[in-house]
């Protein structure tokens, strides 16, 4: 492990390596401080021109961004009172009470701070388990990874807030897409409309996230009238938050190991996991009157378990090949660019990619921290950069990159037809997540589903007899009972306690 | 069946209908499967199909309730003005699109660059004088045309598309 450290670090300590780490970490930071945007826009632009680039570089080039994006996403939610990524919304219910009372600098120096010391950590553990899952699941076959595939995507469904019902109807219209074209095992014809040669070569996911993340984004920001917000705060210099540190240790501690496991499991990240560490201390303090009028521990536990999420979503993404959240599938779609599957065999077969990855990782930390301490008065003009120049970019560098995807216009009607399709799902209330993270596993799930098939003689029952694939295929069907029943039961205990409450109005009566 | 929230009935609708034809398409057109054992290449379609028919039922029969503002009227998406600003932005996305095929790559990301920057300023920045802002843009347009130019062509040697009408002038 130690050698193949020293080679990604050599291969990371060139000009070009730094370049990518600290361009990458820095342009993260101001993405994520401005409201709107975020890693996965700028990573799904630079998606396709990434396939001229070295794919370790690619990597190390995209974690700088997510670690930049997720540690700069507190600086638009304490300084504007607006969330700059959606996992900093905890950050803005305490942290810009601070800068209404005029201290700005706590709650930076503090969100900073513990965004460093949750990344790191979580990244080191993420080396360790990604090693022992992925030499524990080079033994899965067609059974278990069709199994797997089935888990992820109803986890996604089933953990991830919102309508049940519009989560699996995403899923299912993601089957239907990926469908389209000709398929792999007997090379049959599916869908391919007006016979339309470019149907043939199935959906590229490329166009089709330029589409729901970039060219949906702008459209929306837009059409909202988003006006320039007037940042008149000044910061001061970052002040070391040894004494809040000290005081919220234990708290410290839990938000980490609640960021971790959450990011672990796949669909949830960083704004849940912000979310359940925010309310778990909130739950556990002794004195709730401060909380959400400037409550330090607020901003600790927010942003050291989003920021431990990241360790923990890269363990399915390297161990088994199964994303996280929206940049690891990302990351998947990279690799799969450059020919390399991201399964329990890219440790053993690729191991520079993930070694690189891990590295830059922690480069990346490093540099973010600098910068946020060194630069922190910086940061009221990172919140003032005129945005409709940035956006105009992103709209040209999206549709270039879809035709680049393909080589050809139907990859840049694919993307507008997405960019559609994503707004009439925002109108619909149906999550994005969800439909592509069935899009980006489909061709995996029916290839191990179908072989798994014809490869047991008994017709399927192997999929239940394999101890393994039975435990995936129960965990999943138990995450979407979950989801179904729990709604039912909120409701009818909330029901319950209106019947309380008005038995006793009538009894007071 | 009472409507409850039109979006959602509408979805419900549309679903089962759209889930009923991939049924059709799957069964009709998409051949069997050629190995024994293999449940072929018909049963991902109709996967799919099925999840989509489930749901949109369910979409149909546990509506939710809409959201509301502050007067109990129901909290359109967009209003009409702000859809008619997203056809703007789509439009644009559009023009590009036809625009790359027609003139290419090299004259189409100033254009784009000056139209769509214009635009979203009026948003942005909507107390600076118009001369100013036209001017300012125009330098933007140009320095990151170039900018995108040199990056896409000479740095990572894209092959991006020239534009058919310049074959007319040759």
């Amino acid at each position: 492990m130690g050698a193949y450290f020293l080679e990604a670090l050599k291969g990371l300590l060139t000009v070009q390596g730094i370049i990518y780490v600290v361009l990458g970490s820095l342009a993260g930071v101001i993405l994520g401080a401005i409201p709107g945007l975020g890693s996965s826009t700028l990573i799904v632009v630079l998606l396709p021109i990434s396939y001229k680039l070295n794919p370790a570089m690619t990597m190390a080039l995209f974690i700088s961004i997510v670690i930049g994006s997720m540690s700069g996403g507190c600086i638009g939610s304490i300084l504007l009172g607006i969330p700059g990524t959606s996992s900093s919304l905890t950050t803005v219910w305490d942290g810009y009470e601070f800068t209404k009372q005029g201290d700005p600098v706590r709650p930076l120096s503090v969100s900073v701070t513990v965004s460093f010391l949750g990344t790191l950590p979580s990244v080191i553990l993420a080396v360790f388990c990604c090693k022992a899952i992925a030499s524990w699941a080079v033994r899965l076959y067609y059974w278990e990874y069709a199994a797997l595939c089935y888990c992820a995507i109803l986890m996604v469904i089933g953990l991830s807030k919102g309508n049940l019902a519009k989560g699996l109807f995403g899923a299912g219209l993601a089957l239907f897409v990926a469908s389209i074209g000709t398929e792999k095992l007997d090379g049959a014809n599916r869908f391919i409309f007006f016979n339309i040669m470019q149907f043939r070569d199935k959906i590229n996911l490329i166009p089709v996230m330029l589409g729901l993340f970039a060219g949906r984004i702008i459209i929306l920001e837009y059409a909202r009238g988003e006006k320039a917000r007037k940042v008149d705060v000044k910061v001061g210099r970052y002040k070391w938050p040894g004494k809040d540190l000290a005081h919220n240790f234990i708290g410290f501690i839990r938000a980490w190991i609640i960021g971790l496991v959450i990011g672990f499991l796949p669909g949830l990240g960083g704004p849940v996991a912000s979310i359940m560490a925010y309310s778990t201390e909130n739950m556990l303090a002794k004195d709730k009157s401060k909380w959400g009028k400037g409550e330090i521990m607020g901003v600790i536990a927010g942003e050291t378990a989003k920021n431990s999420a990241i360790g923990g979503a890269l363990i399915p993404l390297i161990a088994l090949g199964i994303p996280g959240d929206a940049s690891c599938v990302q990351f998947l779609q990279a690799l799969l660019m450059k020919n390399i599957e991201a399964s329990p065999q890219l440790m053993r077969e690729n191991p520079t990619i993930v070694y690189t990855l891990f590295t830059a990782a922690f480069l990346s930390a490093i540099v973010v921290i600098l910068y946020e301490t060194i630069g922190m008065p910086t940061f009221p003009a990172l919140l003032r950069i005129p945005y409709h120049y940035l956006y105009s970019i992103v709209v040209v560098l999206a549709l270039t990159g879809a035709y680049m995807a393909q080589r050809n216009f139907f990859s840049m009607i694919v993307m507008l037809v997405s960019c559609i399709m994503a707004i009439l799902m925002d109108v619909f209330g149906i999550s994005s997540l969800p439909f592509l993270m069935a899009f980006i596993l489909a061709p995996m799930l029916e290839e191990n589903l179908r072989m798994g098939f014809a490869a047991s003689s008994d017709g399927g029952k192997m999929f239940f007899t394999r101890p393994i694939s039975c435990v995936f295929i129960v965990v999943g069907t138990l995450v979407l009972i979950y989801g179904i029943l729990s709604p039912i039961i909120k409701k009818g205990k909330q029901s319950k306690n209106d019947k309380a409450r008005k038995q006793a109005a009538e009894l007071e009566d | 069946m009472k409507i409850k929230n039109k979006k959602d009935f509408g979805l419900g609708i549309f679903g089962i209908l759209f889930s009923l034809w991939i049924a059709f398409y799957s069964m009709s057109y998409i051949p069997e499967a050629k190995h024994a054992g293999d449940p072929g290449p018909k049963l991902f379609p109709l996967i799919g199909a099925g999840i989509m028919l489930l749901c949109s039922v369910a979409i149909l029969f546990n509506q939710e309730e809409p959201k509301r503002d502050k007067d109990g009227n129901i909290k359109p998406f967009l209003t009409k003005k702000q859809w008619i600003a997203a056809s703007k932005v789509f439009g644009i996305y559009c023009l590009m699109t036809l625009l790359f095929y027609l003139i290419g790559f090299t004259a189409t990301v100033p254009i784009i660059l000056f139209i769509l920057t214009l635009m979203l300023s009026k948003v942005s920045v909507p107390d600076m004088p118009m001369k100013k802002r036209i001017i300012r843009i125009l330098i933007f347009a140009v320095v990151a045309g170039a900018v995108i130019y040199a990056a896409y062509i000479l740095g990572l040697q894209a092959r991006l598309p020239k534009g058919i009408i310049w074959k007319l002038f040759k």
